[in-house]
C-alpha cells in the first residue's frame, strides 16, 4: 500500500485531475490508518459527508504572485470535520451549516486566512505565499527549533540564502559563509576537507567549531551535504539564539535547512559547471642557479671550498612545485525535481561534485541523493521525511614532510634518474615529494553517510503544535591504501615489502527530538511562542581493519587483504566508543504591541561524557528587543522603516571532551608486552589521570544590537558589540613538572574572552529594470586569555620551529619566541653590545651569536640574552576582517562580486628559516643573506645551527593581511522569448571566479589560516568556472 | 481525550530512554582499575607493563636514550644536522633539546609503572606478592640510577603520587641513591636467581642482575668497599657467566646468553607502526640505506683496541666489507669508514629482507661488565690479584677461549701498580663494552678518579666547549622547570 502510494508521488501528472482526488482520498485513508483503527468509520462518514450536498459555498483561490487559480487548497469548515481542496483551477465547494461558519484556507508555504462567510455563496480569496518569496524569507529566520520574524528576533543571527550558497566553488556549503559578519572561515585548500569555521573568535581549548544542525540533526561538519539542496544557512551567534543548543551551543550554531518542494511549481531542474582551479604560487624558493649561489655562501661563510663552480651554469632546475601540482579540473552536477500538491510537496535531487586537487594525486569526488518530501495526513497531522545519502571519496592526505620537501627540496635533483627510479633528495631529512605523491595514490577514503530523519507534526488545538522527529547519522567510512615496495630515503620513504590496508568504521547517530509549539495572539496587542522540547541522543563508534603484506604482483585486482598469506596479515583494531545526551529546553517569546519583544530560554543538557557528579548542565538565556520605529514619536518619520534595539545574555557550555574522563581506566597497547623467553606477554598499565568531577565548560555571552532600514527598506544597518567569555574551560593541563610519569586528564579551569563587534550595511535598489545591491560586513574582534590558573603553556609542533603560548593578559596562543633588532653587521656592533652586557654584570651579550648573526632583543634587560628574552612575537587573530558585495540585475545580466579581507593577523612561516640541513633549499631572500663581502645584507647569516636558523624569532613572522575577489560571478538569463517554444522555463548561463584577485604581502602559501601558523599548508589556489541552470 | 492519550503515551515513550540509565554510558573496551587489577594474578600484567620499558617497542626511544648515553663520549662520531642530537656532541647542549624532555617524561613514566606495580601488591602479603615487589623495585633502582646518571639531582618517585604531590622538588643524589640502594639490596634478597626462574622465565631480573646493578651503583660513586663485595658475591655465585662466543651476545639469540644479565627484548611483530627496532635503526653503515646512521663510532674508538683484538672484527664494521646475503651495493657517505658491527647481522635474518627489523638487543647490563667492575673495585683497594684474574677472564674469553700463548693476541696482563692497571682496565673497559652505553658515564666517573682526565680527552678530540662540571650533567628540561612555577630547580650550571 505505502509502496505504491509513494510511487505515484513520485510521478506526479498534474495534468490530471483525477490525480489529485486519488492522492487527497489516499491521504484520508492513510491518516486514518496511522491515526487509529477506531477512527476508520468515523473517517468514511467524513469522506461520504464531503459529497453529500446542504448549504453550498463555492469561490476560487487564486495566487497573489500571478492570479492564477491555485490547486490544492485545504478548505476547512472551522471547529468541524468537513473539509475540501482546491481542484486544479483552484475552484471549491464546500457545505457549511450557519452564516457564522469560518472558512479556513491553507496549504503548505501559504499563509494561512480564516474567513467568515457571514451571508456569502460565493468567497474568492487571494492567497500569498508564506515561504517562498525572497521578500518573505528575509524576513522568516530559521532559529533553533522553529522560525521567527526578523523584526521579533531579538538574538544575533547572520543569515545566508540559497542564491549565496550556489556561488561558491567548493563543495562545502561552510565556504559560503566567509566574509560573513562574526565569521572566521578559513577553507584548507586540500579536496574534501572542511573549512574551520570559527564564529565569534575562539572561546576553547578543544576543537572550536561550531554545531551544524541540518534539518534537526546536529552534525560536526556538513562535508555530506550538496551546497545546492541548501535553502537557507542561520548563523546563531549571540546566546540568546545558541542557549536553546545549550551544551553544544558554545561555538555557535549554524541551522542549516534544505530546499523542500514548493507549492504549485512543479520544476524538473539542471544545474551545473565545469571549471579549474589553480595554484596561486606566493613562496619563491631559489632555483638552480641560485641554489648554487646560496650553497656557495653557506660554504663561504663557514670557511670551506665553494661546491659548485659557475652557479649559472645550473639555470632553473627542478621547481618541485610544478613537479607536484597541476591544474586541477572540477565539475558540479545537480538535477533535481521538486514540486508540491496540496498533500504532498517533494524535492529529489542527485548531485555530483568532482574535484582535482592542485596537487597530483590529490582528488575528491562526492555522490549525493537528497529525497524531502511531506504527506498532508489530515487537516491536523503531517509526516515528512529529509534523507540524504552521500558516497565521498577522499584520495591522499598532504603530509608535513611532503610540502616542507617541496620548499626545502634542492633544484638540482631531478625527480627521477635517468633509469626512471626516484631519487632521494639532498638529505634523510626530506623525503621525494614528487614520489611520495605518486606512491601514494592508491589511498582512498570512502564515506557513505547517510544524514536524514522522519517527522510528524499534529496540531493539537488552534495554536499547539507538537511535533515528532527521529534522526539519524549513519557512516561507513572504509580506507584503504596499496603501497609498492620502495626504499627512496630510508628514514622517512619507504615501504618493505609492499603492502595492501583496508580499515572499516562506522559511526553511528541516532537523535530523537520531540517539542510542543504554542503560538497565540492574544487580542491585537499580545503575541505568545512558547517552545518545550526533549531530545535524546546516542552515538556509537566501532572500527575494525586489516593489513596485509609480500604480495607476489602489484596488481591492483589481485591485491585484498585475502590473497595476503595468514603470516603476513594482521589486523587493525580501534578503540570502539559510546556516548549519550539528553536534554530538555524550554523557550518563551512574548511580543507586546509589535514593539517591545522578549525572549527567555533555557536548556538541561545530560551527557555520558561526564561523572555523575556533574553529569547535568543548566543553560539559560534572556534577552530583550524595542523597536523604537514602531513608538508614536519616531512613527511620524517616513524614511524610517525599522528601528529596533536589543540585548542578549545567555550561558551555553562545550562537551567536546573524550569519553570516559570520569574513569580510572587501564591501558593495554601493543607497544607494552613484555616478553620473556621470545614468548609475548600482555601488559597492562595504569597510566591515565582520570576526573569523576569534570564539568561543562560555561560560555556566558553578552549582545548588544541594533537594527535598521530605512528609505523603504532600501538601507540596512545592523550592529552588535559581543563579550564573550568562556570560563570553567575544559583543558588537559600539563603535569607540572613532568615526573608524575601519569598523563593528565581534563579538569575545568581558566578563563578565556573574546570581545568585539559586527556591523553591516547594505544598500537595495531597483530603478527601470536595474535592480542592484551593495553591502559591507565587517567585524572585529580581541581575544584575551583571562584566567589560565597561573600558568602558562607552551605548545610546539612537532619537528617545526613554530612555537605558541597560553598565557594570562595575552591571545590564546600567541607566538612566542625570540624579538630581533638588525644584524651584527660589524664587530664592533658585537663589541658594543657586549659592553652593554658588562655595564649590566655579565660577560657577553649572546654568547652563540656570531658576527652577521640577528640582534636578539634583550627584553628583561638584564644584558644577555636567555630563554626568558622570549616574548609575543605575534597574535594569530586578525584585528579586523571584512568583506564588500555587489550585485546587479539589468535586463537578462546579472553580477555579482564581493571582496573579503582580513587585516591584523600574523602568520608564522616555519619554512623561512628551516634550515635543519646545512643544504635545504630557501626562500630567495636569503640570497641577500649576510657574508663578510657583503655586510650591508637584508638577511642575517645563512649557516645551520646559528642563531637565525631553526629557532622561533620575529623574521618568521609575517604580516598576514589580504584582500581577495572572493568570488566574480556573470551571468545571463535567456530571453523568454527565445525559449517559450522549448518546454523551458528558465536557462541561464554564467561565469564565476573565485580567488581572480589576490592581494597579500605575505611571503607563504597562504596567510589564511585559523591559527596562523604555516608548516603544511596548502597553497592559495584560484578557479575559474563556466556553468548553466536549467529548469523545465 | 482521546489527544491526550496520545500526548500521554508519546511523553511516556521519551521518558523510557529518559532516566539517568541512559547516560550511564560504561566506557568500551577498556576496563577500570579496580575490575582489571581485581586479583593477585593480574598483578603480571602491570609488571609485563614494567618490563617493557627494556622491549624498544617505542619508536623514539633511540633519540632519548642515544643522546643520553652515546652522543657526549668519545666513541661516536655525528651524522647528523639535528641539532638536539648534535648538541649532546658539541656540548652546546640546549634545556630545551626536545629529545632529553621526552626521556624525563618516559623515565618518570616508566617509574610510575614500577610504583603501580608496588601498589596494587601491597594488598597482598605472600610470596608472590614478594616477587611483584622485587621485580618492580629492581626496575625503580635501574630507572632512578640513569635518571641520576643522566641530570644530577632528581625529583624521586617511591610511591603512586597524590595530586598535591605531583609537583614536587628535586632531591639530592645522595637521597636517590639511598633510595637506589635499599631498592637493589631487597631486590638481591628476594629475586629468584636465573636457574630457579627457569626457562620460561628468561628474560626476567635476578638476584644476580640486582647484585651486579648494586655492584655498578657503588664503583659509579667510588665507594670500592661495597662495589667489590657486591661484584664478588655475584661473581662467586656462579649465576651468570661469560658466553664463550663473544660475537654471539649480540646476535639475536644473545639475549638470553649466561653472560646477558638484564636483556632488551625487541621482537619484530608485523604491527603497522611498530615495525622498526628503534635500537637498529638509529644505526647502521652511514650513506647506505641500511640504518639510519645518525652515528658511527669514532676512529678514536676504533684505534683503541689492541693489535688483532678479535673483538674489533666483532664490534666494528668496516668500509669495503660485505653483509653475508646482502647483494645490494653498499654505499658509504664521504667522511665515515666504521660501523657499529653489534647490529650488522646476516640479511639472511633480516625479517622482510629490512635491516631496520633486525631483532636484536642492547644488553643493559651483562657479566663481562660486572667481571671488569669487580677487577676495577679490587685494584681500588689494593687487591691485584683479584682485579687481574677478573681482566684475564675477559681477555681470555676474548681470545676465543684461549690462553694468549694459545692465541698469540691480547696479552695477558700482569701490572701491577694502582694507577697503571687502573688505566687497562679502563681501556679494557672501552673496547669490551663498545657502544653499549657505558662509555659516558665512564668518562664522567673517570674526571673525579683522576681530575683532568676526560677533559683531556676532549680537548684532544677538538671537543672544546666541554666543561666537566656543566656537560657532566645534562640540563633539567626547561618545559618542566618553566611549568613547574619554580619547584623544580634547574641545574646550576644551567641556571
Amino acid at each position: 500500500m505505502i509502496k505504491k502510494m509513494r510511487k505515484k508521488y513520485l510521478i506526479p501528472n498534474l495534468l490530471s485531475k483525477r490525480w489529485s482526488l486519488t492522492v487527497l482520498s489516499m491521504a484520508l485513508v492513510s491518516t486514518n490508518l496511522l491515526q487509529a483503527k477506531e477512527n476508520t468509520i468515523e473517517s468514511s462518514i467524513e469522506v461520504r459527508m464531503v459529497m453529500e450536498q446542504e448549504k453550498i459555498v463555492t469561490g476560487k483561490v487564486i495566487s497573489s504572485e500571478d492570479n492564477n487559480g491555485i490547486p490544492g487548497v485545504t478548505v476547512v469548515v472551522k471547529g468541524t470535520n468537513k473539509s475540501v481542496v482546491t481542484d486544479f483551477e483552484g475552484n471549491y465547494k464546500i457545505e457549511v451549516s450557519s452564516d457564522n461558519d469560518v472558512l479556513v484556507f491553507s496549504s503548505i508555504d501559504l499563509t494561512q486566512q480564516e474567513i467568515k462567510v457571514g451571508g456569502r455563496s460565493v468567497i474568492d480569496i487571494t492567497m500569498t505565499s508564506s515561504a517562498l518569496s525572497i521578500e518573505q524569507l528575509q524576513q522568516v529566520i530559521v532559529i533553533g527549533y522553529g522560525s521567527q520574524k526578523k523584526t521579533d528576533l531579538t538574538g544575533a543571527v547572520t543569515t545566508v540564502k540559497a542564491k549565496d550558497i550556489n556561488g561558491i566553488r567548493g563543495g562545502n556549503a561552510a565556504e559560503a559563509l566567509q566574509g560573513k559578519s562574526g565569521l572566521t572561515v578559513v577553507s584548507s585548500g586540500s579536496p574534501g576537507t572542511s573549512p574551520v569555521v570559527r564564529i565569534r573568535g575562539i572561546g576553547t581549548n578543544s576543537d572550536s567549531s561550531p554545531l551544524y544542525v541540518v534539518d534537526g540533526m546536529m552534525t560536526n561538519d556538513v562535508t555530506w551535504l550538496n551546497p545546492k539542496d541548501i535553502e537557507s544557512m542561520s548563523v546563531l551567534k549571540d546566546a540568546s539564539a545558541t542557549a536553546i543548543y545549550g551544551s553544544r551551543g558554545a561555538n555557535g550554531v549554524i541551522v542549516v535547512t534544505t530546499k523542500k518542494g514548493k507549492l504549485g511549481k512543479n520544476i524538473i531542474s539542471y544545474s551545473g559547471s565545469v571549471g579549474s582551479q589553480f595554484v596561486l604560487d606566493n613562496y619563491k624558493v631559489a632555483n638552480g642557479s641560485q641554489y648554487a649561489t646560496l650553497m656557495n655562501t653557506v660554504a663561504f661563510t663557514a670557511g670551506q671550498a665553494q661546491p659548485y663552480q659557475n652557479p649559472s651554469q645550473y639555470g632553473k632546475g627542478t621547481n618541485w612545485m610544478d613537479e607536484i601540482s597541476r591544474t586541477g579540473l572540477m565539475s558540479d552536477h545537480q538535477i533535481s525535481a521538486s514540486g508540491s500538491t496540496e498533500n504532498v510537496s517533494y524535492n529529489i535531487s542527485l548531485g555530483y561534485f568532482e574535484q582535482e586537487g592542485v596537487w597530483n594525486n590529490t582528488d575528491y569526488n562526492r555522490w549525493t541523493l537528497r529525497i524531502n518530501n511531506d504527506y498532508k495526513l489530515s487537516s491536523k497531522i503531517k509526516i515528512g521525511h529529509n534523507f540524504n545519502v552521500s558516497s565521498a571519496n577522499t584520495g591522499q592526505a598532504l603530509t608535513y614532510r611532503t610540502v616542507r620537501s617541496v620548499l626545502s627540496g634542492s633544484p638540482l635533483i631531478t625527480p627521477k634518474n635517468n633509469l626512471g627510479a626516484w631519487n632521494p633528495m639532498q638529505n634523510n631529512d626530506l623525503i621525494n615529494p614528487a614520489a611520495e605523491l605518486d606512491l601514494n595514490k592508491e589511498a582512498n577514503t570512502n564515506n557513505l553517510r547517510f544524514v536524514g530523519d522522519l517527522w510528524g507534526t499534529w496540531d493539537i488545538i488552534d495554536g499547539l503544535q507538537f511535533k515528532t522527529s527521529f534522526g539519524e547519522d549513519w557512516m561507513l567510512t572504509r580506507f584503504d591504501q596499496f603501497l609498492p615496495q620502495y626504499s627512496i630515503n630510508p628514514s622517512f620513504q619507504f615501504n618493505n615489502p609492499n603492502s595492501y590496508t583496508e580499515n572499516y568504521s562506522t559511526n553511528n547517530t541516532w537523535l530523537w527530538t520531540n517539542t510542543l509549539t504554542y503560538d497565540k495572539k492574544f487580542n491585537e496587542s499580545h503575541r505568545l511562542n512558547l517552545l518545550a522540547g526533549q531530545s535524546s541522543e546516542a552515538s556509537q563508534l566501532r572500527g575494525l581493519g586489516a593489513t596485509g603484506k609480500k604480495y607476489v604482483v602489484d596488481n591492483l585486482d589481485y591485491v585484498s587483504i585475502y590473497s595476503a598469506s595468514i603470516n603476513n596479515r594482521t589486523v587493525n583494531a580501534f578503540l570502539p566508543a559510546k556516548s549519550s545526551r539528553e536534554s530538555f529546553w524550554f523557550r518563551t517569546n512574548y511580543v507586546l504591541k509589535d514593539r517591545y519583544l522578549f525572549t527567555a530560554t533555557i536548556r538541561a543538557d545530560g551527557s555520558s561524557k561526564f561523572g555523575p557528579n556533574n553529569r547535568w548542565g543548566y543553560f539559560p538565556s534572556a534577552a530583550l528587543g524595542w523597536r523604537i520605529s514602531e513608538e508614536s514619536f519616531l512613527k511620524q518619520l517616513s524614511w524610517l522603516d525599522n528601528l529596533k534595539i536589543r540585548g542578549s545574555w545567555g550561558m551555553t557550555g562545550n562537551d567536546k571532551i573524550f569519553n570516559n574522563v570520569a574513569y580510572a581506566l587501564v591501558t593495554q597497547s601493543d607497544e607494552f608486552h613484555a616478553i620473556f623467553n621470545n614468548q609475548v606477554n600482555p601488559g597492562a598499565g595504569i597510566v591515565n589521570d582520570y576526573n569523576p568531577n569534570v564539568k561543562w565548560e560555561n560560555n556566558v555571552q553578552a549582545d548588544l544590537g541594533m537594527e535598521m532600514t530605512a528609505l523603504d527598506n532600501r538601507l540596512t544597518f545592523e550592529f552588535d558589540y559581543f563579550n564573550r567569555k568562556t570560563e570553567d574551560l575544559l583543558m588537559i593541563l600539563p603535569i607540572q613538572g613532568g615526573s608524575v610519569g601519569i598523563a593528565p586528564t581534563y579538569s575545568n579551569a581558566g578563563s578565556v574572552q573574546n570581545k568585539g563587534y559586527e556591523v553591516m550595511i547594505g544598500w537595495q535598489d531597483n530603478k527601470n529594470n536595474f535592480e542592484y545591491g551593495v553591502s559591507f560586513t565587517g567585524s572585529s574582534f580581541k581575544n584575551e586569555v583571562v584566567d589560565w590558573n597561573g600558568l602558562t603553556t607552551t605548545n610546539t609542533t612537532f619537528s617545526t620551529n613554530l612555537q605558541t603560548r597560553i598565557q594570562e593578559g595575552q591571545p590564546f596562543n600567541y607566538f612566542y619566541g625570540y624579538k630581533t633588532q638588525g644584524i651584527y653587521r660589524t664587530q664592533a656592533d658585537i663589541d658594543s653590545w657586549n659592553a652593554y652586557a658588562v655595564s649590566k654584570g655579565k660577560t657577553a651579550y649572546h654568547t652563540t651569536a656570531k658576527l652577521g648573526d640577528m640582534i636578539y632583543v634583550d627584553t628583561d634587560g638584564d644584558g644577555q640574552i636567555t630563554p626568558v628574552d622570549q616574548t609575543n612575537i605575534g597574535s594569530p587573530f586578525p584585528k579586523f576582517t571584512g568583506s564588500i558585495a555587489l550585485n546587479a540585475e539589468y535586463e537578462n545580466f546579472d553580477f555579482n562580486f564581493d571582496f573579503t579581507g582580513s587585516f591584523g593577523a600574523k602568520v608564522m612561516n616555519n619554512s623561512y628559516n628551516d634550515f635543519t640541513s646545512p643544504n635545504n633549499n630557501m626562500h630567495t631572500d636569503w640570497l641577500d643573506s649576510w657574508t663578510p663581502d657583503n655586510t650591508g645584507a637584508a638577511m642575517p647569516r645563512l649557516a645551520a645551527g646559528s642563531v637565525n636558523m631553526n629557532r622561533t624569532i620575529d623574521i618568521m613572522v609575517f604580516n598576514g593581511n589580504y584582500v581577495k575577489l572572493r568570488n566574480a560571478t556573470l551571468g545571463y538569463t535567456l530571453p523568454d522569448s527565445v525559449i517559450e517554444k522549448t518546454g523551458i522555463s528558465r536557462l541561464r548561463f554564467y561565469f564565476t571566479g573565485a580567488n581572480l584577485l589576490y592581494f597579500t604581502k605575505y611571503k607563504g602559501f597562504t596567510p589564511e589560516l585559523a591559527d596562523g601558523l604555516d608548516y603544511n599548508s596548502f597553497p592559495i589556489s584560484g578557479s575559474m568556472q563556466f556553468g548553466m541552470n536549467l529548469n523545465f | 481525550m482521546k489527544k491526550l492519550k496520545y500526548i500521554l503515551t508519546i511523553a511516556g515513550l521519551s521518558l523510557l530512554v529518559s532516566c539517568d540509565d541512559f547516560l550511564d554510558v560504561t566506557p568500551e573496551a577498556q576496563l577500570t582499575t579496580d575490575v582489571y587489577f581485581s586479583d593477585e594474578e593480574s598483578i603480571d600484567d602491570a609488571l609485563n607493563r614494567v618490563y617493557s620499558s627494556v622491549n624498544w617497542r617505542f619508536f623514539r626511544l633511540g633519540t632519548m636514550y642515544f643522546t643520553s648515553h652515546e652522543f657526549s663520549s668519545d666513541d661516536v662520531i655525528m651524522n647528523t644536522a639535528d641539532v638536539n642530537f648534535t648538541s649532546a656532541y658539541t656540548f652546546t647542549n640546549n634545556p630545551s633539546n626536545i629529545y632529553m624532555e621526552r626521556l624525563w617524561e618516559r623515565w618518570y613514566l616508566y617509574l610510575n609503572d614500577c610504583n603501580q606495580v608496588l601498589k596494587l601488591a601491597s594488598k597482598y602479603n605472600d610470596s608472590k606478592a614478594l616477587q611483584y615487589n622485587a621485580q618492580a623495585r629492581y626496575f625503580r633502582a635501574y630507572w632512578h640510577f640513569d635518571l641520576v646518571n643522566v641530570f644530577g639531582d632528581v625529583v624521586i618517585r617511591d610511591h603512586v603520587p597524590t595530586a598535591d604531590e605531583f609537583n614536587i622538588p628535586k632531591s639530592p643524589q645522595e637521597d636517590v641513591y639511598k633510595l637506589i640502594i635499599s631498592d637493589l639490596e631487597y631486590a638481591a634478597e628476594n629475586l629468584p636467581t636465573r636457574q630457579v626462574w627457569g626457562t620460561s622465565n628468561l628474560g626476567r631480573v635476578t638476584k644476580g642482575t640486582a647484585l651486579g646493578l648494586l655492584a655498578k651503583v657503588y664503583l659509579y660513586r667510588q665507594d670500592y668497599t661495597n662495589a667489590y663485595k657486591y661484584a664478588k658475591q655475584l661473581v662467586q655465585s656462579g649465576e651468570y657467566s661469560l658466553d664463550p662466543n663473544y660475537r654471539n651476545l649480540f646476535s639475536i639469540d644473545g639475549k638470553y646468553s649466561v653472560e646477558s644479565m638484564m636483556p632488551g627484548h625487541y621482537i619484530y611483530q608485523n604491527i603497522a607502526g611498530r615495525l622498526r627496532n628503534p635500537y637498529v635503526e638509529f644505526q647502521g653503515i652511514p650513506g647506505s640505506g641500511l640504518g639510519s646512521a645518525f652515528f658511527a663510532p669514532s676512529d678514536d674508538l676504533v684505534n683503541s683496541f689492541e693489535v688483532n683484538d678479535p673483538r674489533k672484527a666483532a664490534s666494528i664494521f668496516n668500509k669495503g666489507e660485505t653483509i653475508e646475503g646482502y647483494t645490494g651495493a653498499i654505499n658509504w657517505k664521504a667522511g665515515f669508514q666504521y660501523a657499529n658491527k653489534k647490529v650488522i647481522w646476516p640479511a639472511t635474518q633480516w625479517p622482510d629482507a629490512d635491516f631496520f627489523k633486525q631483532q636484536l638487543n642492547l644488553p643493559f647490563l651483562r657479566y663481562a661488565d660486572l667481571l671488569l667492575i669487580y677487577a676495577e673495585a679490587a685494584n681500588e683497594l689494593g687487591n691485584s690479584g683479584d682485579a687481574l684474574d677478573a681482566l684475564e677472564q675477559v681477555r681470555f674469553r676474548a681470545r676465543g677461549n684461549k690462553t694468549f700463548l694459545q692465541a698469540g693476541v691480547l696479552p695477558q696482563i700482569t701490572e701491577t701498580n694502582k694507577v697503571q692497571l687502573r688505566q687497562l682496565i679502563w681501556k679494557e673497559r672501552r673496547v669490551e663494552l663498545a657502544i653499549e652505553g657505558n662509555r659516558w658515564f665512564d668518562l664522567v666517573r673517570y674526571e673525579k678518579v683522576v681530575p683532568g682526565y676526560t677533559t683531556n680527552i676532549m680537548n684532544n678530540l677538538g671537543r672544546s666547549n666541554f666543561n666537566y662540571n656543566k656537560n657532566s650533567k645534562f640540563p633539567i628540561p626547561s618545559t618542566f622547570v618553566t611549568n613547574s612555577n619554580g619547584v623544580l630547580i634547574q641545574n646550576p650550571n644551567w641556571q
